[in-house]
């Protein structure tokens, strides 16, 4: 069933405005679920409105079979995890934890018990009588996620939880939080803009664009088959190439397959992955291509076979980055892994791509 | 939701405000504008036709720039000093020259007469020292008692100029500084070009209270018999006010300087916010002082304190003096003037009367301050910074405007707010709160915006509605700085002058500062009882003053802000 279930909402701001535009989602009970997108796409109002913080203009939230849409915040039980922590400065440490459990009405052994395993659970035992102040940035991110948890909520949301800590602690912390979610067993949603933190902990990824939910699925979908071009490319790197269809190569169950030819002649071949589009012979089309799944190769396959020259070489240690350019003048990113062979600026190469890691989109 | 409760709470507050406060200062306009056939100028014109009230007027203008003038000349160099150095004691002189704020200039006037007169301390000094011929003494204030008031406004109004460009320069992007040094400018040109026109909005600010205040000063005038000033001459002519609307059209005449001047400051270099940061990444670096010149900055502050302090201590002495004429010190030292004070009738209802009316003023002013700076900073209903520009037009209107206003007002509109005793308790409270919701507003609205509405979003989503929010979080943030205000607010309605010169009547209603200007026309010791009783508000109000300052930290000078 589903946990979490958000239904054709809408919020502008101002008439200029539209932050969410006719968002639909379902988050399934016990899912990590991550809300992606660059900032102002609308992620952190669609969390605020399901936190309540926001109201849309229409649309409704449902909590399972309820409808929370015009339920207030503080009767939602959802805690949430906010950018900047929140941690009131006025209280201890856990004074912040136990605040939540006082509000339920929780007093006297239960309170501490829970304030304290709450604070173990983060590994901040012994800290409860702190002042924020004294906490480091990643003590505080703790110490806020031990006062959501603490109450134990129907959902958890958290906003950015890690964007204000270093760039190792940030690793450390986005493995402890996947832990700590899965433990308590709870339903999440997360929103970054870190496409690397999100295909690495969700279960789940929306990726939101100017306030519409461009793609929905797990990492690897969303990683390897992109629908849009935005998805692709805010994914992570990608070589884009244009082409017009010549050739329905499949159209069964398993999936839509087409080849282009682009106006140097290669031949483009590709899964289509935008669901109900079929791209007819003549139609303009991209093919998208990861750095990594092309490589040198000129063993005369000629299906995704592009020829060029090396423009440049970046070294990043696990990876070689190529930057080249193609006979047809479009700029490629190559990654290759830990090679035995390196290639000098200017070298003639040619790359080549495997079908089922390319992807057919729209142009 | 919010926007609903919002517009109640602005619809109440402004109707208060509407009421108590433009409602007298239009009724003064009306009076001072209308004859027998409507609109007429002529009240005005016999106002600007008489030499008395135009020499009054004229004076009075005089007094608000010279003072304001001096004012700057001791406020400026301590101000850029206090915001580029360390100095040793800069922490403890840095309050103590706030000290003068804690006496109303008008009893220390009693006390520097005592000092500059012409049987007074310095010139008994001097004639000990064979430097005066003690057969023909100077009178220091005689000879210009223009000098004498703005000597005491200057002194009273320094610390309010102090704050005000402090706050300014440490809202001041220390990069903006930084990046003129950068570039190669000197430490006088970056001053110049980059420090002063950022800190105009401040400096004007600031500047203007003063004119305001010392343009229409009452006090100090009265106690140095200075009577060829407009606010004298408003004050002798309440004694006849039917009928006579030539004091109106004065007060409507000061009314409107101060007004112009008040906008002024405003519209020019108002909301000029260009190089400030709310919380500024990189602090200031102050350089730190060290050896002779450090001890200089501090002995610059010393010496401004001591000067300050002079009638301050010239009142301390007279409280104690059991003779003091023509010497140095008192030649005897008694309790006396304390006891008597305290068994005195009239000083002892004072207190009385004061606490009450400045607690109940204090009282209204934190929920009405309150909810008006919820509204200003957490809404976002239309016309907010209207309410927000309203709540400060108290500070631009002159104290002495609203008593009169309240004055006509008691036998007219206001009639039953005054008892049938003549109990002006309520008058008082509401002037009180009224000229006083500034600073409240002033200082609920800079909690407000330092405390991120985040914190409270944070403790709703924990389960706290909102009344508990409110309870748990919102007002321990804000609490400081709303104590600190309403402490400002309860020590100003104590040490008020003109509301209660004009507006309390009766001996039994008199609260202190009438008490003590009562007290100075009594024959015999009156002015060593009005001096023991400025001693006891003394204390009493740096008290007030200092834990206001020790809550509110460097926050302190943003509550003078226009």
């Amino acid at each position: 069933m589903d946990a979490i279930r958000v239904d054709r909402l809408k919020k502008t701001y101002g008439k200029e405005v539209v932050a969410l535009d006719d968002v639909s989602l379902r988050v399934a009970e016990g899912e990590l679920f991550f809300l992606l997108g660059a900032s102002g796409c609308g992620k952190t109002t669609l969390l605020r409105s399901i936190a309540g913080l926001e109201k849309p203009d229409s649309g409704r939230i449902y909590f399972g079979e309820r409808n929370i849409t015009d339920v207030p915040t503080h009767k939602r039980e959802a805690a949430m995890m906010f950018q900047s922590y929140a941690l009131w400065p006025h209280m201890t440490v856990g004074e912040n934890v136990a605040f939540g459990l006082e509000e339920r009405g929780i007093d006297g052994d239960e309170l501490v018990d829970r304030t304290l395993e709450a604070l173990k659970g983060v590994q901040l035992e012994g800290y409860e009588d702190r002042r924020i102040d004294q906490l480091s940035g990643g003590q505080q991110q703790r110490v806020a996620l031990a006062r959501a948890l603490v109450v134990r909520p129907k959902c958890l949301l958290l906003d950015e939880p890690l964007s204000n800590l270093d760039a190792q602690l940030r690793v450390e912390m986005r493995g402890e939080i996947r832990r700590i979610v899965k433990e308590y067993g709870l339903t999440a949603v997360y929103v970054t803009h870190d496409q690397e933190e999100a295909l690495s902990v969700a279960d789940k990824i929306a990726v939101i664009h100017k306030g519409k939910v461009d793609q929905v699925g797990t990492p690897e979908e969303i990683y390897r088959e992109p629908q849009t071009k935005h998805v692709a490319s805010f994914m992570g790197e990608v070589n884009f190439l244009k082409g017009k269809v010549d050739w329905i190569v499949r159209d069964n169950d398993e999936g839509y397959v087409v080849r282009a030819i682009s106006d140097a002649g290669e031949i483009l071949q590709g899964k289509v992955t935008l669901p109900g589009w079929k791209p007819q012979v003549g139609d303009s089309v991209v093919a998208a291509m990861r750095p990594e799944v092309v490589r040198f190769d000129d063993s005369g396959d000629v299906i995704n076979q592009i020829q060029g020259k090396v423009l440049q070489r970046v070294y990043q240690g696990a990876t070689i980055q190529y930057l080249m350019k193609s006979v047809e003048g479009v700029y490629l990113q190559v990654a290759v892994m830990n090679p035995g062979k390196l290639r000098e600026p200017g070298d003639a190469v040619t790359i080549i791509a495997k079908q089922q890691d390319v992807v057919i989109l729209k142009p | 939701m919010n926007n609903r409760r919002a517009t109640i709470i602005t619809v109440i507050v402004t109707l208060f405000f509407g009421v108590f406060f433009l409602y007298p200062v239009i009724d003064i306009l009306k009076v001072a504008f209308t004859g027998d056939e409507g609109f007429t100028w002529d009240y005005v014109f016999t106002v600007f036709a008489n030499p008395n009230y135009l020499q009054g007027l004229w004076n009075a203008f005089l007094l608000g720039t010279t003072s304001t003038i001096v004012t700057f000349l001791i406020a400026l160099p301590l101000a850029l000093a206090a915001y580029r150095w360390v100095f040793p004691g800069k922490k403890w002189l840095s309050i103590l020259i706030l000290a003068p704020l804690v006496l109303p200039p008008f009893v220390g006037a009693v006390g520097v007469k005592h000092i500059l007169g012409v049987q007074g301390a310095l010139n008994a000094l001097l004639i000990d020292f064979g430097m005066m011929d003690a057969a023909a003494p100077t009178d220091w204030l005689g000879k210009s008692k223009f000098w004498g008031v703005v000597m005491m406004n200057a002194l009273h109004l320094y610390p309010i100029l102090f704050m005000n460009v402090l706050a300014a320069l440490n809202k001041l992007d220390p990069a903006m500084e930084q990046a003129a040094q950068n570039l190669g400018a000197s430490p006088w040109k970056r001053f110049r070009k980059i420090t002063m026109p950022l800190c105009m909005p401040g400096i004007f600010a600031g500047g203007a209270i003063v004119f305001i205040w010392s343009f229409t000063e009452l006090g100090v005038p009265l106690v140095f018999d200075y009577t060829r000033v407009a606010p004298v001459q408003i004050y002798d002519g309440i004694k006849d006010l039917s009928g006579n609307p030539t004091p109106y059209a004065l007060v409507a005449v000061m009314l409107v300087i101060s007004l112009v001047v008040f906008a002024v400051s405003k519209l020019l270099l108002g909301k000029n916010n260009l190089g400030t940061s709310p919380r500024p990444k990189a602090r200031y670096s102050q350089k730190t002082l060290t050896g002779p010149q450090g001890w200089l900055v501090s002995g610059l502050f010393m010496l401004v304190f001591v000067i300050a302090a002079v009638p301050h201590f010239g009142v301390m002495f007279l409280s104690v003096s059991g003779d003091w004429y023509g010497t140095i010190f008192p030649e005897s030292m008694t309790m006396a003037h304390y006891s008597e004070g305290l068994g005195h009738p009239v000083v002892v209802g004072s207190i009385k009367n004061s606490l009450v009316y400045s607690l109940g003023a204090t009282f209204l002013n934190v929920i009405l301050g309150l909810a008006i700076a919820w509204v200003i900073v957490r809404s976002t209903i239309w016309g907010r910074n209207v309410v927000d520009a309203l709540m400060m037009l108290p500070l631009a209107v002159p104290g002495l405007v609203l008593a009169f206003g309240y004055r006509a007002l008691s036998e007219g509109s206001f009639s039953w707010l005054v008892g049938a005793t003549g109990d002006p308790m309520f008058l008082l409270i509401l002037a009180y709160a009224v000229r006083r919701l500034p600073f409240v507003v002033r200082a609920a609205v800079a909690g407000l915006q330092q405390s991120d509405p985040v914190l409270e979003e944070a403790a709703m989503t924990m389960g706290a509605s909102p009344k508990r929010t409110f309870m748990r979080v919102g007002l321990p943030l804000i609490g400081s700085s709303l104590a600190a205000g309403a402490i400002l607010a309860f020590a100003f309605a104590m040490l008020e002058v003109s509301d209660s010169l004009i507006l309390a009547q009766q001996t039994e209603h008199y609260p202190i500062t009438k008490a003590i200007y009562a007290l100075l026309s009594m024959l015999g010791n009156g002015h060593e009882v009005a001096a023991a009783l400025g001693v006891w508000a003394m204390a009493f109000l740096a008290v007030a003053i200092i834990g206001a300052f020790v809550l509110l930290g460097k926050k302190g000078g943003g509550m003078f802000k226009l």
